[in-house]
């Protein structure tokens, strides 16, 4: 029963990932991220890893997604900002590179006869303390005497990411006192953005009406 | 039905390329950033399953492959944050998140 | 004092460090001050040294400071020991070398290089101590090199006078030719021996002469000899010696006369085990009496009060190999010791005459200086004494023993060589005496001609009657080194050095075939004859009798000589033209060829128009757009990967 809603949830979580890249609008992209994400906490359910399938949704549905919605709606893009003009020979080259590489990893794990002779994943823990691993008791012990340090850089890690965060987005006075940076700023800078994409993207427009 | 670890890794693999293709073809950088945490995924997932796999011969530190998985939840979301504030100061300067038009990393 | 030994070198070492970099910061009191310490502490910790060596149980003192190079089977401990020998040249080298430090304190009193000269010469001390401390023959060479680089700064320390740096390079790249053979003499030793210990190597020399062949042996032999006639001037690599005295003259008495150069004496008598199982000391005992005889005959005719000395040096250090050379070490040894004494009063009263003269330097140009300078006056006597052996003085005692070894070691011919060149120093010692403090002031003569000195600066000839006593800082020196050139002779380093050879058993010094001393008073009558006829006859010629130097150089056999011996038998003419020429020639192709045209042309400019060429093809995929750069990015994971993938099976 658990492998069947994990090949499930596993093909299903492939076409959410190919929706995101694939959709044009961001706003439409992150619904689906946020199914890919849920999809991918299953996952994490049916491999014994029950802590991590909440801390995904709580981190990366809940958190990192929010912030990737905020930041989409902070900026406001029109549809010809979000159009989007890559050429037909780049994506096929970029298939082709991704179809690439996918074969190589895929040659690489059947390869591997540790691999192949791994048994059922889905199958229930013998061991009563193996089986307790993953669960919320067991990481919180790992983290904080195996992994101590570790966990303490990554604080540190974060602790530097929300200040380069803040440094980025802050506002500077003596840039935006510059004159070649003003114009940029305003209003009128905006319209000056779309009148630079405009014939383009009248031409794409009069197609599509035709 | 049995789960193998094989399925496990290609369906990681598939993901990882995908978020590769997104890379590649899209040009809004949001979208990259969506793609980057994508394949970021990917790679969690297949940890999850190798320590799944491997859990009988992990008796020392059994949660260690899963503790491997929240650095990385970590890393992503300092990712994500310096990410999306440097998309943020590139849209306030050049007022696009389109990476095919910044060309300031030409020598 | 075993732990303390590596002070003696060590406190001039700071001296130097005081001095060199904090000197040009630092008042010249203080610069003064941590010049003089260094050498003065050295020479108080060689003192209490030497008595450990030489009174109670006599054995050497010994101080391992752990490795230097170990490498394979290459060991080379940094080990320092004193023996009776070593602490000999110990004392030689700290006590005269303070004094020379204490005169030079007034000689150089108004140059602008104050500094910088006592830091090159607290290096100087710092490594001639590590040259005589070493216990093995690879750190002696560190300090070998260390004097020879101590003594080419020293020498072109008016550096701006061009033949001044000339004579330094002159200096450099003579001993290098003798460092040459130094150099393979060691690898030799090591391929042989493998060990540069010297009292196994004077062990084992012995022991493999009677074994196997000795032309190994001889080879070493012959090799580090050319090393020691590099450094200690013999010939035929004499010839920077003499240059050598473009340098400021307590450097000339320190490093020129008393200490550095017969380093290549001290190798001897280190290695005398080794010297005498390898069969080359035939060689150097007619290598050495020839350049005792060269360096007197060129003596005879110089004008250079320096080059008299120098040529001098170059004849006493042949007394010395000569003396080495028939086996009695101690006796050279002895010889380098009073010769350190004498000739470096010789060079410093020298120096005073010249400081006194405005660096006045031509014999032509003084006379009649005993009024003017008596004090000078007296202790260069004592000093010329000494040189030419008369009865009674240092040199007396030590050369006629060098002749009474010679003469009792079967070496006839070489013992006439050594007592005509006995005459002969005595003679144009006197002559040099004569000229520079008899007759009448010849200086103001040339009055108003003016010229440039060493230093470049032109100078005004003094007055005679500026001509005044140097200060008490450097006559004090004078006078405690013309007591010691007096009674120095009295000291008996031969009995000491052998008496320590047959305590010990190692074969330091002991190789001395000495019978019951029957001929040592005719040779001590001899010698002592030898001397008066000298001086007498160089009275004859230059005071009582003037005309008569006139009337011999008329005849042509006289002339001739007079020309070859003042031009200093034309040898710089005849390496010029038979080795710099030749070698310059083959600079100038390699120059043309090889630098210019292969290394410049074709292999630096080829490899940098090559990254030219590839970095202006690859600078067109440098488009600065994000897309690009991520394309490539994750073509290049691919090949990678493949590249792993296919690696791994």
């Amino acid at each position: 029963m658990d492998a069947f809603v994990f090949y499930i949830s596993g093909v299903l979580s492939v076409v959410a990932a190919a929706l995101v890249v694939t959709r044009k609008n961001p706003v439409h992209g992150t619904i689906y991220l946020v199914l890919f994400f849920l999809l991918v906490s299953l996952d994490y359910l049916i491999l014994r890893a029950p802590f991590l399938a909440i801390i995904q949704v709580l981190v990366y549905a809940g958190a990192i997604l929010v912030l990737f919605l905020f930041v989409i709606m902070l900026l406001n893009l029109s549809e010809e900002e979000l159009r989007e003009s890559t050429s037909t020979t780049r994506k096929g080259f970029a298939g082709i590179l991704s179809a690439g590489l996918f074969g190589l990893l895929s040659w690489g794990i059947l390869r591997s006869p540790t691999v192949r002779n791994m048994g059922d994943l889905a199958a229930p823990v013998t061991s009563p303390t193996l089986a307790k691993a993953g669960e919320t008791e067991a990481i919180g012990q790992a983290l904080f005497t195996t992994h101590a340090l570790a966990f303490e850089f990554s604080s540190i890690l974060i602790l530097v990411a929300i200040l380069g965060a803040i440094y980025l987005t802050k506002k500077r006075k003596q840039t935006s006192s510059a004159p070649s940076q003003t114009s940029l700023t305003g209003l009128e800078s905006q319209e000056e953005a779309g009148q630079k994409h405009a014939p383009a993207d009248g031409a794409r427009l009069e197609k599509r009406l035709a | 039905m049995t789960l193998s670890l094989s399925f496990c890794l290609h369906l990681s693999a598939a993901i990882f390329s995908i978020g590769v293709y997104g890379v590649l073809t899209r040009s809004n950088l949001i979208v990259i950033l969506m793609s980057l945490e994508i394949m970021l995924n990917a790679v969690n997932l297949s940890l999850v399953a190798f320590g799944r796999a491997f859990l009988t011969d992990l008796t020392r530190d059994p949660s260690g492959p899963q503790v491997f998985v929240i650095m990385v939840l970590a890393v992503a979301a300092a990712e994500a944050a310096v990410g999306l504030s440097i998309l943020l100061a590139v849209y306030r300067k050049w007022r696009t998140t389109n990476a095919g038009e910044i060309d300031l990393l030409k020598g | 004092m075993e732990s303390a030994l590596i002070l003696i070198p060590i406190l001039p070492f700071l001296g130097f460090l005081i001095n060199g970099l904090l000197g040009h910061k630092m008042p010249r009191r203080a610069v003064s001050f941590f010049a003089c310490a260094g050498p003065a502490a050295a020479a108080i910790l060689s003192l209490l040294a030497f008595q450990q060596v030489a009174g109670g149980e006599g054995k050497a003192i010994v101080q391992s400071l752990g490795d230097w190079i170990r490498a394979g089977s290459l060991h080379v401990p940094f080990g320092l020991k004193v023996d009776h020998l070593s602490g000999v040249m110990l004392l030689v080298i700290t006590g005269v070398g303070t004094l020379i430090h204490v005169y030079s304190l007034g000689y150089m009193r108004d140059d602008p290089g104050y500094p910088r000269f006592f830091a090159y010469l607290n290096l100087f001390m710092a490594a001639m101590l590590v040259l005589v401390l070493a216990n093995n023959i690879v750190l002696l060479f560190l300090g070998w090199e260390g004097v020879g680089l101590c003594s080419y700064l020293l020498i072109g320390f008016w550096y701006k006078d061009l033949s001044n740096a000339r004579a330094g390079m002159k200096a450099f790249v003579v001993n290098r030719v003798g460092d040459f053979g130094f150099v393979l003499g060691v690898f030799l030793i090591f391929v042989t021996f493998g060990t540069f210990e010297f009292d196994a190597l004077n062990a084992g020399a012995a022991a493999k002469v009677t074994v196997s062949d000795s032309s190994t042996l001889w080879w070493i032999g012959i090799l580090l000899f050319v090393g020691a006639t590099g450094k200690s001037a013999q010939i035929p690599l004499y010839v920077w010696l003499p240059d050598a005295m473009a340098g400021p003259t307590p450097v000339s008495a320190l490093i020129h006369a008393a200490t550095m150069v017969t380093s290549g004496i001290y190798l001897l008598a280190r290695l005398s085990g080794l010297f005498v199982a390898s069969g080359v000391l035939p060689i150097v005992a007619t290598i050495g009496a020839l350049t005792a005889l060269l360096g007197a005959l060129i003596a005879l005719t110089q004008t250079d009060i320096k080059k008299v000395l120098a040529y001098s040096t170059v004849s006493q250090l042949g007394y010395m190999f000569l003396g080495a050379g028939v086996g009695a070490f101690g006796v050279a040894v002895f010889h380098l010791v009073t010769h350190a004494f004498f000739k470096a009063l010789l060079f410093l009263a020298a120096g005073a005459v010249i400081h006194s003269l405005h660096h006045e330097q031509d014999m032509r140009k003084m006379g009649g200086l005993l009024r003017k300078l008596p004090i000078t006056a007296t202790v260069f006597l004592v000093g010329a004494l000494a040189l030419s052996g008369f009865p009674l003085t240092a040199g007396f005692f030590s050369k006629d023993e060098i002749l009474h070894e010679t003469l009792h070691g079967g070496h006839a011919l070489l013992y006439a060589v050594g007592f005509v060149t006995a005459i002969l120093t005595a003679f144009y010692t006197f002559r040099q005496f004569c000229m520079v403090f008899l007759g009448e002031y010849r200086g103001s003569a040339h009055e108003g001609h003016g010229h440039h000195d060493t230093r470049g600066a032109l100078v005004h000839h003094a007055d005679s009657s500026e001509i005044r006593e140097s200060p008490w800082v450097m006559l004090g020196p004078l006078v405690i080194l013309g007591l010691l050139s007096l009674g120095g002779g009295f000291l008996d380093v031969p009995g000491f050095l052998l008496g320590a050879a047959h305590e010990t058993q190692a074969a330091g010094v002991g190789t001395e075939a000495h019978g019951p001393d029957t001929g040592k008073l005719t040779g001590w009558i001899l010698g002592g004859s030898a001397a008066i006829v000298g001086i007498l006859a160089a009275f004859t010629a230059f005071q009582w009798s003037p005309g008569l130097v006139t009337r011999l150089q008329g005849t042509t056999p006289g002339k001739i000589f007079a020309r070859l011996s003042y031009n200093k038998f034309y040898v710089d003419e005849a390496y010029d033209l038979l080795l710099v020429r030749p070698f310059s020639a083959v600079s100038l192709i390699l120059f043309y060829l090889i630098d210019r045209a292969l290394i410049d042309c074709v292999l630096v400019g080829g490899t940098g128009f090559f990254v030219r060429l590839t970095g202006s093809a690859l600078r067109r995929i440098q488009t600065g757009r994000i897309p690009t750069y991520t394309v490539l990015l994750v073509a290049g994971v691919v090949g990678l990967l493949t590249i792993f993938l296919w690696a791994a099976g």
